[in-house]
């Protein structure tokens, strides 16, 4: 287990400067293999750098495999691919145990590592496996480890999950439970193509194949950014902040919104606060900044909590989704937590 | 800078708050202090000086109000990243509370500028109504604050023509002077003390009072008609034995004179008569001694005189409104003067044969009936009744349910007849039947019952 230690010094601009460059430039690539989805990428490599596991919803077609193939090449890293199906076993995920002859005549159980034993695994269209099967990358997600038989086996690191899943196709499909969705970091919609963009991708790719990356990380490279990433600087208010966010989500919470109150059943857990805290770190360091503000809290807050609301009937029967919730939460949680009475304002004077 | 720029901003935050917490706490003082001063000085009827010091609690809630407001003020910490986030520091401004910025202190943007902005216009509103109202109450002018409040109860009316009641009674020897003086002296006490937050006490005591005064008159008005009556009979038997002077034999002229002599001797002890119309000397020679016609005559005008002081003494009575005019009238009649029936009464005999005495030992015998006079109208004349207090009560409460065509029932308002066939009649005459008729029935009756006009009217 890694020894986090808190960042109690700032980054020095010139210890920054390179990690933001090599995001920048990580940045760049992505948005050259695939076209028309800058926000997703940046918010997918926010995911990469907090260490996060990311689910990618979208219809067939608007290139989330590619995606994260071309990510994995960029990072440099392993990638393996799972196509989830109905039948798929958990042991076709984790591995399993053969039994296998050996030279001198014996026979013994020897471990068969399954595909998770990667640094990017792609869960293809996790929601198609059976419940047993989704409940098998739990413990892998979490704890970044594998046991069977009593053996526990530590991932290669770093590790990552990126799944995906269609929202349209829900005919013998499995949610995932809530569990599981709470591991992923980020739940990120895949939006389709613009006219523009589709124009360039037909344009300039036969059969829409990406372009092989001009520019790949290597691990020396990967190592440093993570290293600038421990080092953002979290302030004490930005922390407060995240953690009356996380507690606003919850219908009993003092300064939970009305619509909070009336739609939620569930609110966020304590992981979605750390995934917060992570995120914002992230987004921070693509800014280019040392420290993590409000307004990078705001920018991760939706797709960290929205697929971590659980909405009861009423929200069903009024159509409301967990974004709008957020959306509302956002706008009425005042950062600073000032109190003020109503009347007093703080506004900016007029030059 | 920033750090001035965040104190400078807490200051502003504190001084709004203050200034909003002591508007607010100011005006509910002023409110529930002026309405004490109201209530204090209805109560009292006091503009005591002493209310203004209440005014001295102003500068103390003040103080007590920057205190509650002080606690109100957000920490440094807050408006730090309050004006991280308005000038887009990004959370330097924040980090640089926790730890050293070093080199990035150069890349802090300018700290926006920030003001506080109050929409304080209900406060203002509520302190400047607290303010009106307090000085409302204290200056408003107390006799308006009594008028308004407990006003006396102006009975001065009533004790005037009580106390002018009081003087007749008192003059005419009526009541004790010390009874009257006494009784003046408790009119003038309750026409200080009347109030009008108990005017049902005030006013039974001036019904007490009055009753007092009206009770005394009446019995002296009746006094006084019995009074005049023996007067009147005295003065009758006094003109009887003078007109018939020379006339009468020796011993019924003697019966005369002794029943006269009783008779004066009798209205001497009960009237002024002797100190103040009869020579006593007169008196002396009456017991039992004939006296000329001469002195017959100073007799009855010291008769009548005694019978008009009495009479004036009831018309003094009457005229302060003591009594009713009826026993003004009862009084007048009392005193006729009955010469030949007070003679023959004292003597056994008449001139003629005009029948016996009466009474029970010397009933019986036909009599031919003497008139001295004819039936006065007044007794047929309509008695205006006041109704008793309960009819009246009972009239003013009672609904019109519909107006018919048909008389009244006569049988309802019909009074049962007296036993006796004078029984309750006035002096001089009367009717048995007392029947109650409505007021417009009035007319018709009394040209019914009018006389013709004889020669001598």
């Amino acid at each position: 287990m890694q020894n986090h230690q808190p960042a109690d010094t700032l980054l020095q601009p010139d210890q920054l400067k390179p990690a933001v460059a090599l995001a920048q430039q990580l940045l760049g690539q992505l948005d050259r293999l695939l076209l028309g989805q800058a926000d997703l990428h940046r918010l997918v490599l926010v995911g990469i750098m907090s260490r996060g596991h990311v689910l990618l919803e979208g219809v067939p077609g608007v290139g989330k495999t590619a995606l994260v193939k071309g990510l994995a090449q960029l990072l440099g890293l392993d990638f393996k691919r799972v196509q989830f199906t109905p039948d798929l076993m958990p042991s076709d995920i984790l591995g399993t145990h053969i039994l296998q002859e050996s030279a001198n005549g014996s026979r013994e159980m020897s471990f068969r590592s399954g595909p998770i034993f990667t640094n990017i695994l792609l869960a293809d269209e996790i929601n198609r496996a059976s419940p047993k099967t989704q409940s098998a990358l739990l413990e892998a997600m979490q704890e970044r480890c594998v046991t069977l038989l009593g053996t526990t086996r530590p991932l290669p690191g770093p590790f990552f999950v990126l799944a995906s899943q269609n929202p349209i196709e829900l005919e013998g499909t499995y949610p995932l439970p809530e569990a599981q969705l709470d591991r992923f970091l980020f739940k990120l919609n895949v939006p389709g193509a613009e006219v523009e963009v589709l124009d360039r991708i037909i344009a300039t790719r036969r059969r829409g194949e990406p372009p092989a990356p001009t520019w790949r990380m290597s691990a020396a490279e990967l190592d440093q950014l993570f290293a600038a990433m421990e080092r953002i600087f979290l302030p004490r208010p930005v922390a407060r902040y995240i953690a009356r966010l996380v507690a606003a989500t919850h219908p009993p919470a003092k300064e939970a919104p009305e619509p909070v109150k009336k739609y939620v059943a569930y609110g966020a857990s304590p992981r979605a606060a750390i995934a917060l805290a992570e995120a914002c770190r992230g987004q921070a360091l693509l800014a280019g900044r040392p420290t993590a503000g409000f307004d990078d809290v705001k920018t991760v807050a939706a797709p960290v909590l929205n697929h971590r609301l659980i909405l009861n009937y009423k929200a069903r029967l009024d159509q409301v989704t967990a974004a709008a919730l957020v959306s509302k939460l956002l706008a009425s949680l005042d950062e600073t937590g000032l109190n003020l009475p109503e009347d007093v304002t703080l506004t900016e004077a007029k030059a | 800078m920033h750090d001035k720029v965040i104190a400078r901003l807490r200051r502003q935050i504190a001084a709004v708050l203050i200034l909003k917490h002591a508007l607010l706490w100011l005006a509910a003082w002023a409110f529930m202090w002026g309405t004490f001063v109201i209530v204090w000085r209805v109560a009292t009827g006091v503009a005591a000086a002493e209310l203004w010091l209440g005014l001295a609690a102003a500068p103390l809630l003040t103080i007590f109000a920057a205190g509650l407001a002080l606690r109100g003020v957000p920490s440094r910490a807050r408006l730090r990243a309050v004006v991280d986030g308005a000038s887009g520091c990004g959370g330097l401004l924040m980090a640089a509370a926790e730890t050293p910025l070093g080199p990035w202190r150069k890349s802090l943007p300018d700290p926006a500028r920030l003001q506080v902005t109050w929409r304080g216009g209900q406060a203002w509103l509520a302190f400047l109504a607290g303010i009106a109202f307090l000085l409302v109450a204290l200056l408003f002018p107390q006799s308006l604050v009594t008028l308004a409040g407990a006003a006396p109860l102006d009975i001065t009316q009533e004790t005037q023509q009580l106390a002018a009641q009081l003087d007749v009674l008192k003059q005419e020897a009526v009541l004790d002077p010390q009874r009257a003086d006494f009784l003046k002296d408790r009119l003038k006490q309750l026409k200080e003390d009347a109030s009008g937050t108990s005017p049902v006490k005030t006013l039974e005591a001036l019904d007490h009072l009055r009753d007092i005064a009206t009770k005394a008159a009446k019995q002296a008005a009746e006094a006084a008609v019995a009074k005049t009556e023996k007067l009147g009979q005295a003065e009758g038997l006094a003109e009887g034995i003078r007109k018939n002077d020379g006339e009468l034999e020796p011993k019924l002229q003697k019966q005369a004179m002794a029943a006269l002599a009783a008779l004066v001797q009798q209205a001497a002890g009960e009237t002024d008569l002797v100190n103040q119309h009869l020579d006593p000397e007169l008196l002396k020679r009456l017991q039992g001694a004939r006296l000329t016609a001469e002195q017959l005559q100073k007799l009855a005008e010291a008769l009548k005189a005694s019978k008009l002081d009495l009479t004036k003494m009831v018309e003094k009575l009457r005229a302060a409104k003591l009594i009713d005019i009826e026993l003004l009238f009862k009084c007048n009649a009392a005193g006729a003067c009955d010469c030949d029936g007070m003679l023959a009464k004292a003597t056994g005999k008449t001139k003629s044969t005009k029948g016996g005495r009466g009474g029970v030992t010397e009933g019986g015998g036909s009599s031919p009936i003497t008139w001295s006079h004819d039936t006065k109208e007044d007794s047929t004349k309509f008695k205006e009744e006041t109704l008793p207090p309960g009819a009246l009560a009972k009239l003013r409460e009672s609904t019109l349910v519909g107006v018919g065509q048909a008389n009244p029932d006569g049988d309802k308002q019909r009074d049962p007849s007296q036993g006796g066939a004078l029984t309750k009649a006035p002096a001089g005459g009367g009717s048995a039947n007392a029947q109650t008729i409505l007021p417009r029935h009035q007319p018709t009756v009394e040209r019914f019952f009018a006389r013709p006009k004889t020669k001598q009217d």
